[in-house]
Formats: C-alpha cells, structure tokens, sequence
C-alpha cells in the first residue's frame, strides 16, 4: 500500500471525527504552548538581562572596595590580585578625598572639579577604555600627563556668569549639541591645589600648588562607563608626587596610620565571563569585598533558569496528559473500528499497512497539536511581550523570544509523542483478527 | 477442470472452558475452478468455521488448505494478505463497506492494498460499478445508499481486483427477496464472465439453488455433496426456449447450457429446485441485470478478450 494512501485514509478518520480529534489535539496544543512560552521566555529573559549587563558595565569588570576592613588594600595588595589566574589587569582607581584638586583655563575664567583617578598607567587600555584622539598614559612620557573623558570638558563652568554657568552635552531643543567652553587638547589648562591652610579667620595663608598638565588622549564616550566619559586619569605615581609637593609646600607631615596607603577602590579586568566568579571568590578570601556585573548576572541567570524550569515542568505534565489523551483516543478508535480493520485485513491489507495508518494517525494528531500550539505559543509571547514586559522592563524590551530552533524542536517533539504514544495502541490495532470481519452483529 | 480449492483432512476444534468442540472434521473437499459452490447448513453447522478457514482467516488444527495449489494453512500472516490482494474476493452479509468512503474508493480498496496508483484504480472501480448497475451513486457514501445497493457495491469490490475465487458469507442474508435475486445474478455474471469461483455459505434452500453444487454441512461434517443446474442457467434457458418460441424458431440454446454444466456430475438429482415458490415465480420474469452483461468487455482491461481469454491468463 503507498504511503500516500495511508495518508489518505489516515486524513479522513481524522476529518470524520473532527471533533475528537480537535480535543485530543487541543491537550497537545496546550502542552507545545506551554514548553514553547516557557523556553522562550527562558531565552528572552537571559537576552534581556546581558543586554542590560552590557549597558550597563563591562561584565569581566570586578570592583573590589576596601571600607573600614582590617586588611590594608595597598600595591602589594593590588600586585597579588594582579597575580591570580584569571586576571588580566588589577589597578587602584586612586582618589584623594583629602586635596581638592580642581583644573582651570590658563585666564582662570574656566572651572572645573575634575573627578581624577590614580590608575596604573597600563592600566586605562587593558580595562578597555577606547581611545577617541591622542593616546593612553605612558609612564612618565611627560610628567604630569592625563587621560580625560570625551565629555569632560562640559565640566568646566564659566565664572564669569551667576546663572546659566555650564554647557550641557545633551541636544538643545533644535537638536543641536553645544560644544564646551573648552577645548581641553587645545586650551592651556591648569591643575591645581587650592591650599586648605587657614589663618583663624578662615583665609587661606598656604600656598596653592599649581601644575601644566598635558592631556595625553580623549577617552571615547561610553554609556556603560560614566568614567571613561566623563573623569579625568593620571598616573598613581604623578598623582602621589603632586600630593608629596602639595603636603610639603604646606609643610604637611605625614606620620604613622596617615601615612599608608589603602586603596578604597581597585577595578580588576578578567581575561573572560568565566573567570569572574574565581576570581572574586580568591579577592573575597583576601579579606576583600568585592563585586561585579557578574553578580547579578548569576542571579538574573538563575532566576530565568527557576522561572523557565518551573514553567516548563508544567508544560511537560500536561503534555504528558495530552500524550495519554491521544493513546486513549487511539485506543477508543481502534475499538470502534474493529470490525473496518477486519474487513481491511480480509481484503488485503497487510499487517504493516494496518500499523503504519494508525501510528500515522496517533503522530497527525501530535503534528496538528503541535502546529496549533505553536501559532498559540506565538500569541502568548506576543502576550507577553506586550503586557508583561512592558510593564516590568519598558517598552520594546522583549521577554519571551521563539527562536526558529525552537519551534522546530516542538513540532518534532509533539509527532514523536503521538508517535510514542500511539504505538501500543497500533500494535492492538494490528492484533485485530480478520475473522472481526464477518461477525454477524 | 482442475480442481482450485482443495482441503485435505480439514479439522478444526475450539477449546471452550475446559470442553473441546469440534467444528470441523475431516473435510475433504474439492471445487473446480469457475464453479458455483454453495455451503448450505444450518446455524451451527460449522458451515462459517469451514468459510473462515477455506479463506484462511483461522489456521485450521488439522490439516491442510489449498488454494491454486498453494497451502494456505502454512502461510504467513504476509503471505497470507498478498494471497488475498492477488487471488481473493470477499462479500459479507453485512456489506462491512468502510464508512467515509465513497462507492469508487470502496470498490478500489483491495487495489489500494495492492499499491495501485490512484487514476487506475477509479478507472477500474468505475467500470466495476457501471457492471453493478451503480453509475449514478459513484461518490456515494455506504450511508447514503440502501442495503441492496451497498452490497453491489460489495460485489464490486470482492470482483475487483479479479480474484480467482471469491467467498460470500451469506451475501444477502440482510436483504429482501426481490433484491437477493439481483444480487445473485450479479454474482453469477461475474463468475461466468470470468470464470471466477465462488465459494458461497448460507442457510436458505433457496440461495443455493443458484449454485452449480451444493455441499450440505451439518454437525462439522459433510453430509451431501450434490450437483445443482443453476437457477442461473435454467433461467437462461428458459429465457433462450421463450424467444425461441416467440421467433418460431428452434432453440439454438439447447444444448450449449446442458454443455455448461460440469461434465463429471451426473444429471441433477432434483431437475426441479427443491426451493418451492420462489424460483417457480422468478422462472417467469426475464433476466434482471441485463446491463451487467453489456458491461463487460468495456472495462480497460476486459477489452477484447473472451472469457477464454481470461482464462488462459
């Protein structure tokens, strides 16, 4: 008998009992839909997450911080991070919250507060601070050289004006970006440390420190990283020199418990994801804390996982009900049809034939289930998308996503179940006897 | 003629609880190839267990089967279902045509069994049901038709695929007088036309009468093996003998029915059918299917040859 008969007859039986087949198929469609919605959502929740993550930092990045701790963060410290397998780069991000250092245009007309870092002067590229103009610290290429943010010169205020002192590099509301004050490779600029000595009425009697930087590159602008945008780096070395002639012009003495260093913040770049966790798990048993977009992301990974596998175990239960609903509706057509595959045997048919026309059937119910509970599981994502995530992560964002693969895993997945599941009522159909035929009823 | 079905110390015996009932025993039987056979018995006789295991639908216990010189009792279930496809037909009492299904495609199923490709089988299931009488309920479902239709429908199906023998299980149990007459001739023009034997199992005195021999079963075993003068055929004459006398002509008939009976059966015991009434009635009425005939030789396959023809194929 050709397949294309089978098919044929298979079809028909199908048709004849639409809806039996409709609700035997309607527990399949549930089941497809559900798996479908769960993975999808499993997968759409993981891509929302990493784009979040990457947006909003470098997920290799770990910061370790060091408040009120007992240990001393110090470069020794630093160097035995630098030395763990994994890492890549360890440096302080150097601030001295007791000097103001503060930068101005060489007619002091132009302020600014600059947020400057002591880094490793290696460090800026290897953290993966990319470069608009210029070039990265080099050590001691020039003394006092620094790395700047591209929108670090809408720092700079204009003395001059009370009220509408500063440039903002956001469009105006023709669209149009105003350009700073400053041109800081351009302009001569100063840094400098106002002196903080006083006489008792409050007037400074010290003497300001007052060096010519030179502003080795622009850093290119990043939304992920407010620092590469909009600080100001220098080499930890230069940065401790300025502070030593600073304390020295201002006859300050540094003794004892004052005199360490202790490093409040170090950022430690990983050669990859996969190292993160080690990593912070050997600078945690230094006696630091650390942490890092890896946190979170292991545990929005986990979350998605939790929410996908509890999903999906639902799913899996009532495709297993529906799995037994089409053996059971097999089963209940296989008797109501005794006496037609009696007559078919005595006609002819083969005992092959006879089985492959029932399995067939059993696996058109799981395809038609499957084909109609990916159109449903469609619905839900979009549901979902629209309603769910919109309200939860704003609008556009994507919570569930079906991924091709994915509807063709389901819809091999709910013929393989008819398939399996129909067997044991296809080999009944096929122990039928031909004699069924000529019962008199 | 040689002889096409043949069983050999036919025994069969059900186990029922812990008693053993035979069914059969000891059937040695032979029928000739185009003959007209009709098992007669009554219920319980063992006439249906000797059907199911001349068709090899049961393994006998004892014994053997053969049909066209094949031994079916040793078949495989495989085997068995090719045998079938190739060489037999079946008609039910209850027509067990496949619901859902129109007249064509239950008429093409056992070529369907066969792996015929679909533009043929309608073609020869058409010719078939033209030959029936059914033109004009072709794409009929079983559930829009009457009994006496459906059934010719069943002979369609059982002639279809061109068997060499075709078993009919009391084929008009379920059906008026006036139709059983119909479907009888029905069956007769095809096994004459093709020589084709049946192998026919009933109750009714008056079916068998149709038959060239009627074998009586009672008790599982063979009680009377007689030859019979088909109704068909006294019919025929009868008819042959009327137009004759009307054309005031001699019979050219005469003699050829007598040469159509099988040679090696003495006169018939009972010239008159001991059935009573009934073909005493029908005797009188002219042939009821006249388009059956017409219809042969037009079928794709039936053109241009003589039933000696088909014979010899």
């Amino acid at each position: 008998m050709r397949i294309s008969d089978i098919l044929s007859i298979c079809l028909r039986n199908l048709i004849r009992r639409k809806l039996r087949t409709f609700l035997t198929a309607l527990g399949v469609v549930i089941g497809v839909a559900l798996i479908i919605v769960a993975v999808s959502i499993g997968i759409g929740l993981s891509i929302t997450y990493d784009e979040q993550m990457a947006s909003w930092g470098d997920l290799t990045v770990i910061n370790v911080y060091n408040w009120n701790s007992q240990v001393t963060m110090d470069d020794a410290a630093v160097a035995q991070i630098q030395a763990l397998e994994g890492v890549d780069i360890a440096t302080p991000f150097y601030q001295n919250w007791e000097l103001n250092f503060q930068m101005k245009t060489k007619n002091g007309r132009y302020q600014c507060y600059p947020q400057l870092y002591g880094v490793y002067p290696e460090a800026l590229e290897k953290l993966g601070y990319e470069l608009k103009e210029g070039k990265y610290l080099e050590e001691r290429d020039k003394e006092y050289s620094m790395v700047v943010g591209e929108q670090f010169a809408y720092r700079f205020s204009d003395t001059k004006k009370k009220r509408n002192n500063r440039v903002d590099p956001y469009p105006d509301q023709y669209g149009r970006i105003k350009d700073p004050y400053v041109d800081v490779t351009k302009d001569k600029l100063i840094l400098y440390i106002p002196s903080q000595k006083t006489d008792q009425n409050g007037n400074p009697t010290g003497k300001d420190l007052e060096v010519k930087p030179v502003i080795a590159g622009v850093l290119l602008k990043n939304d992920a990283n407010w620092e590469a945008t909009n600080a100001a780096f220098m080499d930890i070395s230069e940065m401790k020199a300025l502070e030593q002639k600073y304390n020295k012009q201002n006859g300050i003495k540094k003794t004892g418990d004052s005199k360490k260093v202790n490093y409040e913040d170090v950022r430690v770049k990983c050669v990859d994801v996969d190292s993160v966790a080690g990593v912070q798990e050997a600078i945690r048993a230094m006696g630091f804390e650390c942490g890092s977009m890896n946190d979170g992301r292991e545990m929005m990974q986990k979350q998605a996982l939790t929410i996908q596998i509890v999903l999906g175990v639902l799913a899996g239960f009532s495709l297993l009900v529906a799995a037994i609903g089409i053996a059971n509706t097999m089963i209940m057509s296989i008797y109501e049809r005794t006496r037609e595959i009696g007559v078919m045997k005595v006609i002819g048919a083969e005992v092959r034939d006879i089985r492959i026309m029932f399995l067939l059937e059993a696996g058109m119910i799981g395809l038609l289930g499957g084909i109609m509970g990916v159109s449903l599981s469609y619905a839900g994502s979009w549901g979902v998308n629209k309603f769910v995530a919109e309200a939860m992560l704003g609008a556009g964002s994507r919570l569930s996503i079906i991924p091709f693969w994915l509807v063709a895993i389901a819809l091999a997945f709910s013929v393989l179940v008819g398939v399996v599941f129909g067997f044991l009522p296809a080999n009944r159909g096929v122990k039928i006897s031909a004699l069924e035929a000529i019962k008199h009823d | 003629m040689a002889s096409i079905i043949k069983t050999v110390d036919l025994r069969k015996a059900y186990r029922v609880g812990d008693e053993v009932v035979v069914a059969l025993d000891c059937i040695n039987l032979e029928i000739e190839e185009g003959q007209v056979c009709c098992i007669l018995g009554t219920s319980g006789s063992g006439k249906s267990t000797l059907l199911n295991q001349l068709a090899g639908l049961e393994k006998p216990t004892r014994g053997n089967v053969y049909i066209l010189g094949k031994n079916i009792s040793k078949m495989t279930e495989k085997q068995l279902a090719h045998f079938r496809q190739k060489s037999i037909g079946f008609v039910f009492q209850s027509y067990n045509l496949l619901p859902g299904m129109s007249a064509i495609e239950n008429v093409a199923m056992p070529l369907t069994f066969r792996g015929m490709a679909k533009k043929k089988r309608t073609a020869i299931a058409k010719e078939m049901l033209k030959a029936v009488g059914l033109e004009s309920r072709m794409k009929h479902t079983p559930a829009e038709m009457s009994g006496g239709q459906q059934q010719r429908v069943g002979i369609a199906r059982a002639f279809a695929a061109r068997p060499k023998v075709v078993f009919a299980d009391e084929p008009t149990g379920n059906l008026d007088t006036k139709t059983t007459r119909e479907i009888m001739e029905l069956f007769l023009n095809f096994s004459r036309r093709q020589k084709i034997t049946i192998v026919l199992v009933t109750h009714d005195r008056n079916l068998a009468n149709y038959a060239d021999r009627i074998v009586t079963i009672m008790d599982g075993q063979v009680v009377k093996d007689t030859p019979n003068k088909s109704l068909f055929d006294v019919e025929k004459e009868e008819a042959a003998r009327k137009a004759a006398w009307e054309n005031d002509q001699l019979p050219p008939q005469e003699e050829p029915p007598a040469a159509e009976a099988p040679p090696e059966h003495p006169p018939a015991e009972s010239p008159e059918p001991p059935g009573g009434e009934g073909p005493a009635d029908r005797e009188k009425e002219p042939p009821a299917v006249p388009e059956v005939d017409a219809a042969f030789g037009q079928g794709p396959e039936n053109e241009e040859k003589t039933p000696a023809a088909l014979e010899e194929k």
